[in-house]
């Protein structure tokens, strides 16, 4: 502890001269988990009502089975997908086009194959999906009989019934998403092979290569122990990440479903 | 609303507990970080030999770990140790990063430790202030090659791209911005130098702590006096092309790569090894002499074999041998190499000994063979195998 509060401060990773900061590790692990989150509520919750309410029953299990399946998929896998195929993609008709509006100030420059905060984000939010959709899909399900008999009684549109469905699994949806957040923040395998792995200045721009915090652990640790403050500073790291988890799970025990 | 009261208090209840597992937590865990940060020998002697030994009478049971690039050549020599000559022994070797397989050699985990670049001085110095019994040998030669993405230039009218020690830096540095710089420019043979267009370089590099980004730093701080001072050597450093946005990260040789394939007017550097099985363009560096070579068993050898008596004795301070490989005289001298390291202990059962003595006498000789080396890698010169056998005489041998 040799630095004290202020290695969450800084932004530099220099090892030759003992110097480390972690805060583009924090910031990048935060805005990719929350771009990625804000992408997995609109897509599982669309999922899980194109399950349960909209397509017809034979669709449904294989349907289900496919959003299931989505969700074994071994996280290096999705890491693979997203830096040979997702990157390139999004850098080609998002990131270079966004760019060509004259926002690469805003949004920093995409480089090579396009891995960068964004692209993480994007994966991410793929690979959480399905494990939101789930919980929110049992959520529905589990709505009590005498609420649709209402519901259907009132001569609500289709629309309208859904929408009063998620109002009265809302504590669910948060819930699902709660873990979903927790599963992206701590997401290994999959963000260190897009994430770009570069610590910058601009660490806010989400178009630029990053650092999350697990990347950064996976990236140092082999080698840490030939340096005198390098494993210090990444299990300070580790300890943020644990806080990050630690408050999802108190918001969760506070708004989440209750039994 | 009474309901809702009540779930308010139990969350209450709820968040005290949870704070105090946070103070808790954050407190032992940063006592912990303390502990390590000051006085890291201490839980040294405790953590001795209690490594899962499958105790089968009679097999001794030797454990190596360390440095992931050699991983392929120490697999297949134990491999072809094991089948052919010593069928007793049983050698494992963990790949587990240079860095870390020095910590394990120094809490006594392993039994011989590599690393890519040699022990670090923090390491040494903990195992000289607990007096250990070691000795160190080089066991294979490696170089950085450097590869670059450049659609205009053809190789064959052109040749390979020719750098110099201090253009590399330059552009690590970011003082070097566009590919038709007139540095870059005035070493390509006259009739191709028009190729080079005004394109940004993108300077690709390890994301992860490598040996490899250790080679190439070294190389650039000894001939770049700016290099050294601004940024320095080690298994990571600090890139000032990223801060100008041209620079990026790419997790192990096979990102680095990856990047490089993917980016037009991209540098980067990797093993040899993994540029001559990837088949990647590799640039011509220019050596101390000032001709351009090109990594190969040749021009690597020829910079080890002037390296050799410089060898520095088997129990002294090993890391600064990266620095006396690089930038040698010699007319076809590669000027980036390196030897992975080990560093035996001593003070194991000689039983074990035995075993590690006669499996590095192999390595240095037969293991040194052409057919015994793994694509990519160059067997060591005969000079430097040779005071490497000579420093594995001092383990003692049951006779």
């Amino acid at each position: 502890m040799r630095d004290g509060f202020s290695i969450v401060l800084k932004t530099s990773w220099n090892p030759v001269k003992e110097d480390y900061g972690i805060l583009p590790a924090i910031v990048g692990t935060i805005i990719s988990a929350s771009i990625a989150l804000a992408l997995a509520l609109v897509l599982s919750v669309s999922t899980s009502v194109l399950i349960v309410e909209v397509l017809p029953r034979r669709l449904r299990s294989l349907a289900e089975v496919l959003v299931d399946l989505a969700a074994a998929i071994p996280s290096v896998i999705y890491g693979l997908w997203g830096l040979y195929i997702l990157s390139p993609f999004l850098k080609e008709f998002v990131m270079d086009r966004v760019v060509e509006l004259g926002l690469g100030g805003i949004f920093g420059y995409p480089r090579g194959l396009g891995t960068s905060i964004f692209s993480a984000s994007i994966l991410l939010s793929i690979m959480i999906t399905p494990f939101a959709a789930s919980i929110i899909r049992v959520g529905l399900r589990s709505i009590p009989i005498h609420i649709k008999e209402v519901l259907a009684s009132l001569a609500l549109t289709k629309w309208e019934v859904i929408v009063m469905e998620l109002k009265y699994i809302r504590r669910t949806i948060f819930t699902a998403l709660a873990v979903a957040y927790g599963r992206a923040v701590g997401e290994t395998a999959a963000v260190a092979m897009v994430v770009g792995n570069t610590l910058t200045t601009d660490f806010f721009k989400v178009f630029s290569p990053g650092y999350t915090i697990s990347s950064l652990i996976a990236d140092q640790y082999p080698n840490a122990e030939a340096y005198t403050y390098m494993v210090s500073a990444l299990f300070t790291a580790g300890l943020f990440l644990f806080m990050l988890s630690l408050v999802i799970n108190v918001l969760v025990m506070i708004y989440g479903e209750k039994r | 609303m009474v309901r809702l009261l009540s779930s308010g208090k139990l969350s209450n209840k709820a968040i005290v507990v949870i704070l105090a597992v946070i103070i808790v937590v954050s407190v032992s865990s940063l006592m912990y970080v303390n502990i390590i940060g000051r006085t890291p020998t201490t839980t040294a002697t405790t953590t001795t030999t209690t490594t899962t030994q499958p105790t089968t009478p009679g097999r001794v049971y030797v454990v190596m770990g360390g440095a992931t690039f050699v991983n392929p050549q120490m697999q297949a020599w134990i491999k072809k140790y094991m089948e052919s000559v010593d069928a007793s022994a049983v050698i494992e070797y963990q790949s587990i990063g240079s860095g870390a397989g020095e910590a394990k050699f120094i809490d006594r985990a392993l039994d011989v430790g590599v690393s890519d670049v040699g022990i670090s001085k923090v390491g040494y110095e903990k195992l000289v202030n607990s007096s250990r019994k070691f000795i160190q040998i080089p066991l294979i030669a490696g170089a950085v090659a450097i590869t670059y993405n450049l659609p205009e230039w053809n190789e064959g009218v052109c040749g390979p791209l020719r750098l110099t020690g201090e253009v590399v830096a330059d552009i690590y540095l970011g003082k070097i911005t566009y590919w038709n710089d007139d540095r870059i420019k005035s070493l390509q043979v006259e009739r191709c130098r028009d190729l080079l267009p005004r394109k940004e370089i993108v300077g690709v590099h390890r994301s992860d702590g490598s040996g490899t980004t250790a080679l190439f730093t070294t190389f650039l701080s000894k001939i770049s006096r700016e290099w050294f001072e601004k940024v320095g050597y080690g298994y990571t450093v600090d890139w000032p092309r990223d801060k100008l946005g041209l620079g990026e990260g790419g997790k192990g040789n096979e990102g680095v790569t990856a990047k490089v394939k993917a980016t037009p007017y991209s540098i980067g550097y990797v093993e040899v090894a993994y540029a001559i099985q990837q088949n990647l363009p590799v640039a011509t560096i220019r050596n101390k002499d000032g001709n351009f070579v090109i990594p190969n068993v040749t021009t690597i050898a020829a910079t080890l074999e002037r390296a050799a008596p410089e060898l520095p004795p088997p129990e002294a301070f090993w890391g600064d041998l990266p620095w006396s490989y690089m930038y040698r005289e010699g007319v076809n001298s590669y000027p980036i190499v390196g030897t992975p390291v080990a560093i035996i202990d001593l003070e194991t059962s000689i039983e074990k000994l035995d075993v590690i003595k006669k499996f590095f006498r192999w390595v240095l000789t037969e293991g040194q063979k052409p057919e015994n080396v793994v694509e990519g890698f160059i067997p060591l010169p005969k000079a430097m195998a040779e005071k490497a056998l000579q420093y594995l005489e001092k383990i003692p041998s049951k006779g």
